[in-house]
């Protein structure tokens, strides 16, 4: 691993879908869902990625951790090209970044207990770990958490929606990675969970180094976790900078139009010409 | 004139496990023309009261009290004489459009179906009311015509033809439930100001049930903060904000990131209120926030505390409410 080089860098991604045959003998139409997105993201460093649905916000976050493979541009992720690496060698990439999904009832096994959930990742991308090491990683993992070491024999089903986050983020950590994916990671919450599983991606960025690419459509979330912000719309970035620079001073129409819709205590409502 | 009065309102629900209290003495009114909002978390009630005052609740559930609705009792109405009020004086829009729509029929018929049910319009005169509704929230021929299904349209747009439903028959009353949950933040900032609009424009009383404290600030002019089924704070929708005096309004303000207009110094942290909502089965005897409550003292434990009056039209159920204004 080259040290040296940023945490991810993400260079002119472009990715097209493939949309439903319209005529049997013409090519079929394409929906481009990222248009020359780059972006570089340094170790510890939390980025957000902002936009409304179908902005490409969560193709993004599939493309930079291989899920899906771009038409044209690179992702390096710790200076290695993952989409030019053999499939063992990316295999062993993958540990250095994982993925911490929106609803936290959808994306834990319910079949399984909490402790076999949060130890995938090990058994799937670190060969030869002895279960006396793995069962101390998974304590290790959910007490970093706020989890207990017991929960790992427990399922799913008897655990809250802020706590079944933790048990996804704790999935995610296993691994020791640098990078984490957070694709609408607390939008599923209640406020007051919400606020205890945001404070938690802080903490373990100030304990662990952390690197977050924190997808949402939430901008007061974004501004509290982040340290710069990028704007998509159809696929293309339309605005970056320090979240504060952003939020202060918003420069293109369509964030300033963003950031005017985002209800707030205090401020009465403009009336607003959403975009079409 | 005071167009739904709901008065200790009490709904159990039958579980394997016993009777389960979903709401307990909820009690609140609605002016003809106002607007009040409902708050709370996930599980506190909010939308049960919705449905209460529908008369949509599961069959499993027994509620007590009056919900008093243009001065009849909704509760000890029959089904039939409901039928006539729902979708015609009492309207609801629901947080997910797309179930609340039928996929296989065009968005005209649906908009119709109320005003051949409720009014007992013939077809082409209620195709044509059904066309002005929907030039009327925004979706106007010819880019929207009545020929459309749901899922020729976006989320947005989706959300307005269920508003056009509501408003078809010339409600008084419309209750809209999360409405703006599953949208984008511009969509949502549309839909609010429709439902404003046509709130204003046609005098009917909006009751909205929100997680989101800053949609209730701009859009209610009174609101309730309910937790655990129960009302904890009452009042008009700015005094309760300038001075949240129950510890979970308090904290639920704190709470959210949307409330603070700057970043967070680095090592600084939400205020996340510890804890989870207890479970309807599990509910203490005294107050029922009391065991996530910063301020709980012994005398919080053996009962629930009653409602107390803090100025005019502001009420608290709490026993240590925070009298000091809320900090900016």
């Amino acid at each position: 691993m080259n040290s040296t080089a940023p945490l991810l860098q993400v260079e002119h991604l472009t990715l097209d879908y493939r949309l439903p045959r319209r005529r049997l003998f013409a090519p079929p139409p394409h929906h481009r869902a990222l248009d020359d997105v780059s972006l570089t993201l340094a170790r510890g460093e939390s980025l957000a990625v902002v936009g409304e649905s179908g902005s490409g916000k969560s193709t993004l976050a599939r493309t930079v951790l291989a899920l899906e493979r771009p038409q044209a541009g690179r992702v390096v992720l710790l200076g290695r090209d993952v989409f030019a690496l053999p499939a063992d060698e990316l295999r062993k990439l993958r540990r250095h970044a994982q993925m911490v999904f929106q609803d936290p009832y959808g994306s834990l096994d319910p079949r399984r207990k909490v402790g076999w959930i949060v130890a995938e990742p090990l058994d799937a991308l670190e060969q030869g770990v002895e279960s006396a090491e793995r069962r101390a990683r998974i304590t290790e993992t959910l007490q970093s958490v706020g989890l207990q070491s017991g929960d790992a024999d427990k399922f799913p089903h008897e655990f809250s929606g802020g706590q079944r986050q933790r048990i996804a983020i704790a999935r995610a950590l296993i691994t020791r990675p640098a990078l984490i994916v957070a694709d609408e990671a607390v939008s599923a919450l209640d406020v007051s969970v919400q606020a205890q599983v945001l404070n938690l991606f802080m903490d373990l960025r100030e304990r662990l180094g952390l690197g977050y690419l924190f997808i949402s459509h939430d901008l007061a979330v974004v501004r509290q976790v982040a340290d710069r912000v990028m704007v998509l719309r159809d696929g293309r970035v339309v605005e970056e900078g320090e979240v504060e620079g952003v939020f202060r001073a918003p420069q293109h129409p369509y964030t300033r139009a963003l950031l005017a819709a985002v209800p707030r205590i205090g401020v009465p409502r403009r009336r607003i010409t959403a975009a079409p | 004139m005071t167009l739904l009065s709901v008065r200790d309102l009490s709904v159990t629900l039958e579980t394997p496990e016993g009777p389960a209290p979903i709401l307990e003495d909820v009690g609140f009114d609605l002016a003809a023309g106002g607007s009040l909002g409902l708050v709370g978390e996930s599980g506190c009630g909010k939308s049960m009261t919705a449905l209460a005052v529908m008369g949509l609740l599961p069959e499993r559930a027994v509620a007590t009290g009056e919900i008093v609705f243009e001065g009849r009792n909704l509760l000890a109405l029959p089904e039939g004489a409901l039928c006539k009020l729902r979708g015609r004086r009492l309207a609801m829009v629901f947080q997910e459009p797309m179930t609340a729509l039928n996929p296989v029929k065009t968005i005209g018929a649906q908009v119709a179906e109320g005003l051949r049910w409720h009014l007992g319009l013939g077809r082409g005169e209620a195709e044509a009311r059904a066309v002005r509704l929907l030039d009327r929230v925004g979706l106007p021929r010819p880019r929207f015509a009545p020929g459309l299904y749901p899922h020729q349209l976006s989320g947005g747009q989706r959300q307005r033809v269920v508003i056009a439903m509501a408003l078809a028959c010339d409600p008084a009353l419309l209750i809209a439930d999360e409405p703006t949950t599953a949208l984008d933040v511009t969509s949502q900032a549309a839909i609010l100001d429709l439902l404003a609009e046509v709130a204003a424009e046609a005098g009917l009383a909006l009751l909205l049930i929100t997680h989101d404290l800053a949609v209730v600030w701009q859009n209610t002019r009174s609101m309730i903060v309910m937790y655990a089924g129960r009302v904890v704070e009452r009042g008009g929708t700015h005094e309760v904000f300038a001075r949240m005096a129950h510890p979970y309004s308090r904290g639920l303000f704190a709470a959210s990131p949307g409330a603070l207009d700057a970043v967070l110094p680095p090592g600084r942290r939400l205020a996340a209120i510890p804890g989870l909502v207890p479970d309807p089965l599990h509910r203490p005897a005294g107050c029922v926030f009391a065991g996530r409550c910063p301020r709980a003292a012994a005398d919080c434990l053996p009962a629930q505390p009653a409602e107390r009056r803090l100025a005019p039209g502001h009420a608290v159920a709490c026993l240590h409410p925070h009298l000091e204004a809320t900090p900016a």
